[in-house]
């Protein structure tokens, strides 16, 4: 069950993010028509096959939320072959059948706008099922014919819901639901810091430590951090925080960071008095009962960045009561590269190890059973590295012999499992191999679609589908092959995927964040970068260093601010300089392909000795046509990684704009995943309104990680195998030479004055 | 070490050759590369064996072909052990870690004997100087236990036969079976026969000319005998002769050379030669057709350890230094391989040895299959005791290679575990479906086979003369089932093993099933039922049939050398006392009565009588008596011989020839020493047939000959069994009937008596 929600919430969590496309998070779904294409994680039509066919997503709904109205429009077809009198489309909410239409051959379009009863809603998750029921015939008939089919345009037809946010009276430990990636409402926080005047770099990590916090709570959904600087009220009239100027806060929640000190001109002086440590908080807000606000503070800026690293930190419910204060925090020593579901090196994952539950799937119609695993982000295999997958599963007996268990990776066929002993029973360790090159950093899922059908069908037959059934059990295993933490930079691409190389390191001590000021739209942007870092590396990076100032040394460098606030001295070795002219290179033709005769097979034999197959990722560029222009950025948002100009072993990623309103801009849309996962290359330019930002490769390449001396001649030798075979029968040669040069001298040594006979073995 | 190795100039050559190793290791461990690259760059190496095998060019570059079959076999291990070892549940781990135990023992035992082999040392003998009087003086030393006298007679005469100055030559008979202590034992029928030998043997020793000795007590078994006729005696060479082996006269002229031209030699070893089958020959009908189990040692290992002056004693056909063993106190005794381990000590203070290729003893081997086992389960136990009392590793004085050396010649004997291992593996998975090897086919032809092609390579040139291919599986597989209990118990407690003498001169009546073929018919049994599991794995279980080819492919090859190692547990009968050796010597057999010369040729000889083969035209029709003179040059001697015979038999054979059976029928000591100079005294003779049966074949023709012939002597194997099981049955019918018979015979008397009344 667990998985099953896991995976709903995945896919959820996924089509929220296509939704977002077009609108930007902040504003959410509420009031707005949502595809179910969208909801349902899918650009195709939602197909029902069969006498039974049946489609199902999930609606979610925050526990902060009500929902008032919820209209369902759905456009279909289905098949002219269906008998009118007994095909009909059943609408199901939560197993509760809302509505009804007849399927009709002669009317084979159907539009229709259902209300959904808004009562039937709950919070969490809302099974909305689409049941076809199909026939062609009065007379007993054959279930599985392919004329028996039924489609939802996925595209057309649309959620409407209106919901209504509740008053709040929240505890800690209801954070869970406070941060709550399933809310249909607009969602917007804004972190409060006292004044102006008194931002530093402490102050800067307190906020990155809570943007981090709120970021994971999201899990894979973005939330732009605003920073905003309190303002004294002109009116002690709140509850809470009397002191504060909340006319601009009431339609986001809030997080209020400071000394006590600082803050006692914001709260009421019962709560002040209260910080007599480290102090988490969490209030409605006053001007809108409806928003919460964080108060996270101390006696002393060591109290208060305890209580946001305790908050980044905190993963089970907080205690039951509005405030608490942290007397010790002593967070997790991690392994570098320790993450969630993460494969980190060689050696075998049991499933259960990456969060996998045993399950079970039943019908013809199964549902596919998905492993979800977190490959680290810089590893590198051999060329024929397999990943094997050693599974322990069981399956049911007197299935027709052509079931097959299909598996996919990241939705690509990869393998399958003939389900065809009529027997049945429990296998172990049967081993699937998948190319380990086909894993990418990060973020894979491996999909177990089983496809069973019944011994015995056709017309007038009783289906027995009981039998058809498949589980998989956690104590399978993932088997990974010898790797090495290596790889080729700059990528933003990986960088997109899993934030590295800033997420490798444990407590993120070898990250800095450079900003280019204390301004609120750069503060903004640089706390909602942290965030996102977070969240692809699933834990908090505690120990980052975030400033205005010179990094420390060894630490991969962000850098956010606009381009002329920024020291130009970071931007040594960038494909780009702010102040210079761009030099920009792209290709001058698009898929400019080449005619390829064909080869004979010594020249196949050649090419594969000689390496240029293998080396195709690097060789066939096309031809660039490169140009410097003499421009600025305008309302463009620049990301590029280089290798760090302060040391170079590091790396070094900015993102930089015209000012800070169009880096703000910038940010706070490309933190939408689908803006996100596109970047690529070295450079990514992205202009606010464009689905995805312009990439290109335009610098140098270097290396990231270490393979170790044999490693390299391995990785070497994958390329040039002939150059390997040479280099080992010279050395053999020489070895035979000087082993035959010495047993000579041990011979003259010896035996100088032997008579011998001839060797005659 | 280094400095005694090479000289100080030399020294930059070991640690380039050092350095080149390192970096082919360096090489070796930057393997990851992909498959298809593995696979090629194996293939490669093995192409260049191939070709340079093919043109005859391997003995040119040996060490480049020895080098790069060590590299495919490292590569391998590499690879076994990072890739192919996993956990699948505690049995399936337990039993790869004993495949794979037993794959790093052998390719250890095969990469070491390429080092002893890299360059063997084939000695010519020393001559000797004109002037005897520079010769020092030899004791001869045959220790017995319980020969047959005739057999000891026929040992004595040929030490006596031997060419030595007479005053420098003592031949002493160490008799262990006429000791006071056996004389006086309290079986008196015992004692009476140990009295018997002691007068009888002391008679013979006069009558040859040699000395009788004897001891109070038998301890320390053959050691101690020998160490005993050490303080009695000072002759500045001790040659030692197991009682069965027979000298040739030119033994101390090929020997004693090298003692005079190196003062620190102390020990001249010479290879064991034996005039009959071992069991395993005998019972497969294989003697003479291929080489001998023990060639393989005698014709290159010993030759290869003599390059690295780590030649070892064998127990007899040696000769000695007496001032060498007096330093370690005489013959060694802590293990019961005596031999090797006196060898060990004297190598570890310095002194050198040498090994002499020349054949100059001929000896019997254990007629049945027990006493081989006896002999080979004692050698073991002596070897591992060595290995464990005595390690050659950590002992001092020695140098490196000689460590090496020794190392091989006592770890090569726990090949028990590996034999045993590979009998039953293939098991483990057919029957209980265990996974033992995690590798896929194509890892395997990329990794396993180009080690095992390579091996296979270098083992056919090292030793595809002496030693057919999957000869020595055999014989180690018969040896293991035994040897690995013996050697477990010497793991548990190294000094429990005692010296067992090796039966030998056994006569065998009748055919007949060994009794040591209990564990053979229990693997065997298991081997076929995991064939048949395993045909029902290949059709029950699709998605394993490649495994299960592989898997079957091994069994069938250990089914193939059970069913041998059965075909050779059928003892045949062995009737024949004295063996004959071929010969081809031409002689004149002169006729009693008539006088007539027959021109022959000597086809085979044994210390009792002969073969002649005689042109058919040339037999006189009739014949009045069956005595004649045979009239022979006898090349141990340097003259001719005559001797009296008996014509026995006559047979046609084709060409108009005739086969001739002889006997020897002279009784004085002068003229039987005369035929035991012409049957064991001619060096030359023994060496020529050693060659004739050093005859190369390839892999597939040894494995069909021994499948052909195991397949043969197993079917007689079983026949016999079901011949008496079905006599068994037979026989209880029989009585059945017979007691039915009476019971109606006697009801019919009844019957009939009471019609009658």
């Amino acid at each position: 069950m667990r998985t099953l929600m896991r995976n709903v919430l995945a896919a959820t969590l996924a089509c929220m993010a296509m939704a977002v496309q077009a609108v930007p998070v902040e504003l959410g779904h509420n009031g707005r028509p949502v595809p179910l294409a969208e909801l349902a994680d899918t650009k195709d039509p939602l197909r029902m096959y069969g006498a039974n066919g049946q489609y199902s997503i999930n609606i979610p709904v925050s526990k902060r939320e009500s929902v008032k109205t919820a209209v369902l429009h759905l456009e279909g077809t289905n098949s002219i072959s269906l008998m009118r009198e007994r095909s009909q489309l059943a609408v199901r909410l939560n197993n509760k059948v809302v509505a009804q239409i007849t399927l009709s051959p002669s009317q084979p379009e159907f539009a229709v706008d259902i209300k959904l009863p808004a009562s039937d809603f709950v919070s969490g998750y809302n099974k909305l099922t689409f049941a076809a029921s199909q026939h062609y015939t009065l007379q007993c008939e054959d279930p599985s014919a392919p004329e028996l089919w039924s489609e939802i345009n996925g595209q057309k037809s649309v959620l409407n819901m209106q919901t209504e946010l509740k008053p709040l009276n929240p505890n800690l430990s209801d954070f869970e639901t406070l941060i709550d990636p399933k809310l249909w409402a607009a969602r917007k926080l804004n972190v409060l810091t006292p004044a102006q005047g008194s931002m530093d770099d402490e102050r800067l990590g307190w906020g990155a430590l809570v943007a981090q916090g709120v970021n994971l709570r999201m899990q894979y959904l973005p939330l732009p951090i605003h920073h905003v600087v309190a303002a004294p009220a002109t009116s002690n009239a709140g509850r809470v925080l009397p002191g504060l100027d909340q006319t601009r806060l009431a339609d986001a929640d809030n997080v209020l960071i400071g000394t006590a000190q600082e803050l006692a001109q914001y709260l009421n002086p019962a709560i002040t008095q209260s910080i007599s440590d480290s102090f988490l908080a969490v209030y409605p807000l006053d001007a809108d009962p409806r928003r919460f606000v964080l108060i996270v503070s101390g006696r002393n800026p060591a109290e208060v960045r305890r209580a946001a690293t305790a908050f980044a930190w905190l993963r089970f419910a907080f205690p039951q009561q509005a405030a608490t204060l942290i007397k010790d925090l002593d967070p997790a020593k991690l392994k570098d590269y320790a993450a969630k579901g993460r494969v980190i090196e060689q050696g075998a994952y049991p499933f259960k190890d990456l969060g996998f539950v045993s399950r079970t799937v039943k019908g013809m119609g199964a549902e596919s059973i998905e492993l979800e695993l977190n490959m680290a982000p810089d590893l590198h295999v051999a060329e024929d590295a397999m990943v094997e997958v050693e599974l322990n599963f069981a399956y049911g007996a007197k299935m027709r012999s052509d079931s097959v268990l299909n598996i996919f990776l990241n939705g690509r066929f990869e393998s399958a499992i003939a389900l065809d002993n009529d027997q049945g029973g429990f296998f172990q360790r049967k081993r699937v191999k998948i190319p380990a090159r086909d894993f990418q950093p990060g973020y894979n899922k491996i999909t177990f679609s089983a496809k069973m059908i019944p011994l015995i069908t056709g017309n007038c037959v009783l289906f027995q589908t009981d039998n058809l059934q498949l589980s998989i059990l956690d104590d399978s295993t993932l088997r990974m092959p010898k790797s090495f933490h290596f790889t080729l930079l700059p990528d933003l691409k990986r960088f997109a995927q899993t934030a590295f190389p800033f997420s490798t390191q444990a407590d993120g001590s070898r990250v800095a964040v450079v900003l280019g000021g204390y301004d609120s739209q750069t503060v903004g942007a640089a706390w909602s970068l942290i965030g996102k870092v977070a969240q692809k590396k699933t834990v908090p990076l505690w120990n980052t260093q975030i400033t205005l100032n010179q990094p420390e040394s060894e630490r991969n460098v962000v850098l956010v601010g606009p381009r002329n606030a920024l020291n130009a001295k970071l931007f040594e070795g960038a494909p780009w300089q702010p102040g210079e002219a761009w030099k920009v290179s792209y290709p001058a033709i698009e898929h400019d392909a080449e005619p390829r005769a064909e080869r004979a097979w010594f020249t196949r034999f050649r090419a594969w000795a000689f390496g240029d197959l293998r080396t195709s990722l690097f060789a066939g560029k096309p031809e660039q046509t490169g140009m410097t222009l003499a421009t600025g950025l305008n309302q463009q948002l620049v990301t590029m990684q280089y290798r760090s100009p302060l040391d170079s072993d590091y790396s070094a990623i900015a993102f930089t704009a015209e000012n800070p309103a169009a880096l703000w801009n910038g940010v706070s849309t490309l933190l939408e995943p689908d803006v996100w996962e596109s970047m690529d290359g070295d450079v990514s330019v992205w202009l606010p309104g464009d689905a995805k930002p312009v990439t290109q490769f335009s610098g140098k390449r270097y290396e990231a990680g270490s393979i170790g001396m044999m490693g390299r001649l391995g990785y070497y030798y994958s390329f040039r195998p002939w150059l390997w075979v040479t280099l080992s029968i010279v050395l053999l040669i020489a070895l035979a030479f000087l082993t035959r040069k010495l047993i000579r001298r041990f011979h003259q040594r010896q035996h100088a004055h032997v008579a011998e006979e001839k060797l005659d073995a | 070490m280094v400095e005694r190795l090479v000289p100080r100039s030399n020294r930059a050559l070991l640690y380039t050759w050092f350095v080149l190793v390192a970096l082919m290791t360096w090489l070796l461990l930057s393997v990851n590369t992909d498959r298809s690259a593995q696979f090629w760059f194996a293939y490669s190496l093995l192409a260049i064996m191939f070709l340079l095998r093919k043109i005859g060019w391997h003995e040119k570059f040996r060490a480049f072909f020895l080098l790069t079959a060590a590299f495919l076999s490292l590569r391998y291990v590499v690879w076994r052990t990072t890739e192919t070892i996993g956990f699948n549940g505690w049995p399936d781990y337990a039993t790869a870690i004993l495949l794979y135990v037993a794959e790093i023992y052998g390719i250890t035992v095969a990469l070491i004997g390429i080092f002893v082999n890299i360059n063997p040392l084939r000695r010519k003998p020393v001559p000797l100087p004109a002037d005897t009087a520079l010769w020092p003086t030899v004791d001869v030393y045959i220790p017995s236990y319980n020969e047959p006298e005739d057999m000891l007679e026929i040992t004595v005469r040929a030490a006596v036969n031997i060419r030595y100055p007479k005053d420098k030559l003592r031949v002493h008979l160490l008799d262990d079976g006429g000791t006071v202590q056996k004389r006086t034992q309290a079986n008196p029928e015992a004692a009476a026969e140990a009295q018997l030998r002691h007068e009888t043997l002391i008679a013979t020793c006069e009558r040859l000319g040699a000395h009788y000795q004897t001891r109070e007590r038998n301890e320390h078994a053959k050691a101690g005998n020998i160490n005993s006729a050490f303080h009695k005696t000072d002759g500045d060479l001790v040659l030692i002769l197991d009682a069965d082996h027979v000298p040739t006269v030119d033994f101390l002229e090929n020997t004693v050379g090298f003692f005079l031209v190196d003062p620190k030699l102390f020990l001249v070893q010479t290879p064991h030669f034996f005039i009959n089958p071992d069991p395993i020959e005998k019972n497969l009908q294989m003697f003479g057709r291929i080489p001998s189990e023990n060639e393989m040692f005698y014709s290159v290992i010993q030759h290869g350890l003599d390059f690295w002056n780590s030649a070892f004693f064998c127990g007899s056909a040696a000769v000695l230094r007496r001032q060498c063993l007096a330093e370690v106190g005489g013959i060694q005794g802590t293990s019961i391989t005596e031999d090797a381990e006196t060898a060990l000590e004297l190598h570890g203070r310095g002194y050198h040895s040498v090994y002499l290729g020349i054949p100059m003893i001929s000896g019997l081997q254990p007629e049945t299959f027990t006493g081989f086992v006896v002999q080979r389960v004692r050698w073991a136990q002596g070897m591992v005791q060595i290995f464990l009392l005595k390690n050659p590793l950590f002992m001092q004085g020695l140098s490196v290679w000689q460590r090496i050396c020794y190392f091989s010649s006592s770890f090569f004997w726990f090949f028990g575990y590996a034999r045993v291992v590979f009998m039953l593996v293939p098991l483990a998975y057919l029957l209980f479906g265990l996974q033992i090897y995690n590798a896929t086919m194509t890892d395997f032809l990329a990794y396993g086979l180009p080690h095992v092609i390579g091996v296979m390579l270098v083992s056919d040139f090292l030793f595809g003369k002496v030693r057919w291919a999957f000869v020595s599986e055999l014989y180690e597989l018969m040896q293991s089932f035994f040897s690995l209990p013996g050697i477990i118990k010497v793991l548990k407690n190294p000094r429990a093993p005692t010296f067992l003498v090796t039966p030998k001169g056994e006569h065998l009546e009748e055919d007949f099933i060994s009794k040591l073929s209990g564990p053979f018919y229990l693997v065997y049994s298991l081997l076929v039922v995991g064939m048949v599991v395993g045909i029902w794995r290949f059709i029950a279980l699709p998605e394993e049939r490649s495994i299960v080819l592989v898997t079957m492919g091994w069994n069938t090859f250990n089914l193939i050398l059970m069913n041998a190692a059965v075909g050779a547990l059928f003892e045949r009968r062995q009737r024949r006392s004295a063996p004959r050796m071929p010969a081809n010597v031409a002689a004149e057999l002169v006729l009693f009565g008539s006088g007539e010369t027959l021109p022959c040729v000597i086809d085979d000889m044994s210390a009792n009588g002969a073969r002649l083969i005689v042109p058919e035209e040339k037999i006189p029709k009739a014949r009045l008596s069956d005595q004649a003179l045979l009239a022979v040059f006898n090349p141990a001697l340097g003259r001719y011989t005559h001797v009296s015979v008996k014509i026995q038999n006559e047979r046609s054979l084709d060409a108009g020839q005739v086969g001739m059976g002889i006997v020897f029928t002279d009784e004085h000591s002068i003229q039987r020493a005369e035929v035991v100079a012409l049957v064991f005294g001619d060096s030359q003779r023994w060496q020529e047939y050693r060659q004739s049966r050093a005859q190369r074949v390839s892999i597939f023709q040894s494995l069909a000959f021994l499948s052909l012939l195991g397949s043969k002597y197993a079917f007689e194997h079983y026949r016999l069994i079901a011949r008496e099981w079905f006599g068994r049955i037979w026989a209880v019918a029989c009585q059945a009937g017979r007691r039915l018979r009476h019971g109606l015979l006697q009801w019919r008397n009844t019957f009939v008596s009471w019609v009658r009344s």
